[in-house]
């Protein structure tokens, strides 16, 4: 029994001691590509700077002019102009992605039994495995 | 006449399954049907638990023969027949008969035998009296996907499928979560210790300690490795365990955190790059297999499903191993590790003990991320809540959905789930090495 509580002794140190030190060097690994990948994608960011101070000039001069054009959506009673002002955003923000150019007429809550993200969440959640 | 009319009845009885049945095999199929009832009623892992409980009522109906091995029979040539014909020695028949001749006298002895005559030949030839295999009856349809599991082909095709589901980017931007992947491996090795204390066989004992991986295909890959006749009670233990994780767990998570602990705010984790995602699979399936080669059928089938996944260019391999794959999979190895559990082998005190030292395996496992949660929440200074180490032990997604719950109890406005799915990523790499480990030792 002594041999064998020996050999269960011997088992659980090695065990951790590789766990551990597989895990460590994966984060090590892990860590030095997240450094190389950021500071490659942050790098053509810098040569670019200049020309995207160029563009929100274009913009800000552009943007009166579109102030005036636009009517102010009709949104549901008990929301806030806040919330108008982040589903303008993400609107906006869907124009220039796809380049396709939408506009807000009205704000309604969608009829759903369960909130959209709550959907997205229980289907994730209950997919198998 | 009424005599041979009750006689014949009671043949009948006697040759159907009624009559061979073990009272073991009755208790079996009642736990099956109760196993059915919680995941048709209670919807209870019911895409594991359906195959498993059906898999067991098959395995324990007699004379179905669903998990029957094919059997051969040792024939022996009938060479002595062919020496009493003749008259001759084997020495003489060689020199004086052809192959036609000796055909001809086989013919007229065993005709209905003729794929034996090329190896009478050869034993006139050799001068010995050979024997071959003849198979007297198939096996069972049951038995032939067991193989699947039986070779430890199922496991990592179902790694395979979980690769393509699972989405390392919280792991990636927060690559300290393996530290708690590891630590709740702490459960499978203390396991292992108890276990060698109750008197299992170390490669007994490293089977059982591997349900405390909370990781289904990871602790069937082990034991069809190390023990493969206590495959039956293993699974069964693992998988009730992982459905009972949100029982088992917060007790465990409450107990050994504070108020405060519990109520830490996380700061969100940075965006991860796809250049990262798709390294990541990649570099790990390298590492892993380099230092621990036993683990690399498990891990090197988790990353090459993440690959797919990730690398955005095989879509319809990705959407195949996460579906159709992992579903067909799914349905052979539930059934076979569910016909495992055949009544006389399977209702023994060596699976009471399994299923205690399991949850005990489970509780360990547990504990160990969240105490490793602690020392991490010590040494950040109150910026990591210890609750996401409980999601170190694999059973993804439900542990760190456990985490997220326990949390958002203390603070409403606490959102821990994608900060507990890094830990709970991790001990799924973290099981699969730890499962390496017990099979370079054992195997």
């Amino acid at each position: 029994m002594d041999d064998a509580l020996m050999t269960a002794g011997i088992v659980i140190i090695t065990g951790l001691v590789v766990v551990f030190t597989v895990l460590v060097v994966l984060i090590f690994l892990i860590w030095a590509f997240g450094k190389i990948v950021t500071s490659i994608t942050n790098r053509p960011k810098k040569e670019k700077s200049q020309p995207q101070a160029q563009d929100k000039a274009e913009v800000k001069a552009v943007s009166p002019s579109v102030k005036q054009a636009t009517v102010s959506p009709q949104a549901e009673d008990g929301l806030s102009d806040e919330i108008v002002a982040v589903i303008a955003a993400a609107v906006a923000s869907l124009s220039e992605s796809t380049g396709v150019s939408y506009g807000i007429k009205s704000i309604r809550r969608a009829n759903s039994g369960r909130p959209s993200w709550a959907t997205a969440g229980v289907l994730e959640n209950t997919r198998p495995f | 006449m009424f005599e041979g009319i009750f006689d014949s009845i009671q043949n009948l009885i006697n040759g159907s399954g009624f009559g061979l049945q073990y009272w073991q095999n009755y208790l079996m199929i009642l736990i099956a049907c109760f196993l059915l009832f919680l995941a048709i009623v209670k919807k209870y892992e019911p895409l594991l638990l359906v195959p498993i409980a059906f898999g067991m009522i098959l395995a324990n109906l007699p004379l179905a023969g669903l998990m029957g091995m094919p059997t051969n029979e040792m024939i022996a040539i009938p060479v002595n027949d062919l020496i009493q014909a003749t008259g001759k020695t084997l020495d003489e028949i060689r020199q004086t008969f052809s192959a036609d001749q000796i055909n001809d006298v086989l013919n007229a002895l065993h005709p209905e035998d003729t794929h034996s005559y090329p190896i009478v030949w050869q034993a006139v030839q050799d001068q010995m009296l050979p024997f071959w295999n003849k198979p007297a009856q198939n096996g069972g349809l049951l038995y032939y996907l067991y193989q699947g599991v039986k070779l430890g082909i199922y496991p990592p095709l179902i790694f395979l499928g979980i690769g393509a589901m699972t989405d390392f980017g919280p792991l990636i931007a927060n690559p300290k979560s393996f530290l708690l992947g590891a630590a709740a491996q702490m459960g499978i090795f203390i396991t292992f210790f108890c276990a060698v204390l109750l008197a299992f066989p170390n490669n007994e004992a490293a089977s059982i300690a591997i349900i405390g991986g909370a990781d289904g295909p990871t602790a069937i890959y082990v034991t069809s490795k190390l023990a493969p006749h206590m495959l039956g009670p293993i699974a069964v233990a693992a998988y009730s365990y992982m459905a009972l994780v949100p029982i088992i767990q917060p007790p465990i998570m409450k107990l050994l955190t504070t108020k405060k602990e519990r109520s830490v705010v996380m700061t969100q984790l940075r965006p991860v790059s796809k250049t990262e995602k798709v390294i990541f699979p990649i570099l790990v399936a390298i590492v892993v297999s380099l230092i621990l080669p036993s683990a690399a059928p498990l891990v090197g089938m988790l990353m090459l499903g993440n690959l797919f996944r990730e690398s955005g260019v095989v879509d319809r391999l990705s959407k195949t191993v996460q579906n159709e794959l992992i579903n067909i999979v799914t349905i052979f190895l539930g059934v076979t590790v569910g016909a495992t559990a055949n009544g006389q082998t399977f209702l023994t005190w060596d699976t009471i003990k399994i299923i205690l030292l399991g949850l005990a395996a489970f509780a360990v496992a547990t504990a160990s991320g969240v105490l490793f949660g602690k020392i991490m929440y010590v040494v950040t200074k109150g910026k990591v809540n210890p609750l996401i180490g409980s999601a170190g032990v694999s059973a993804v997604p439900m542990a760190a959905r456990v985490a997220q719950k326990v949390g958002q109890k203390e603070n409403p406005g606490n959102f821990l789930l994608m900060h507990a799915m890094g830990p709970n990523v991790a001990g799924v790499i973290g099981s699969a090495v730890a499962a390496g480990v017990l099979i370079a030792i054992f195997g």
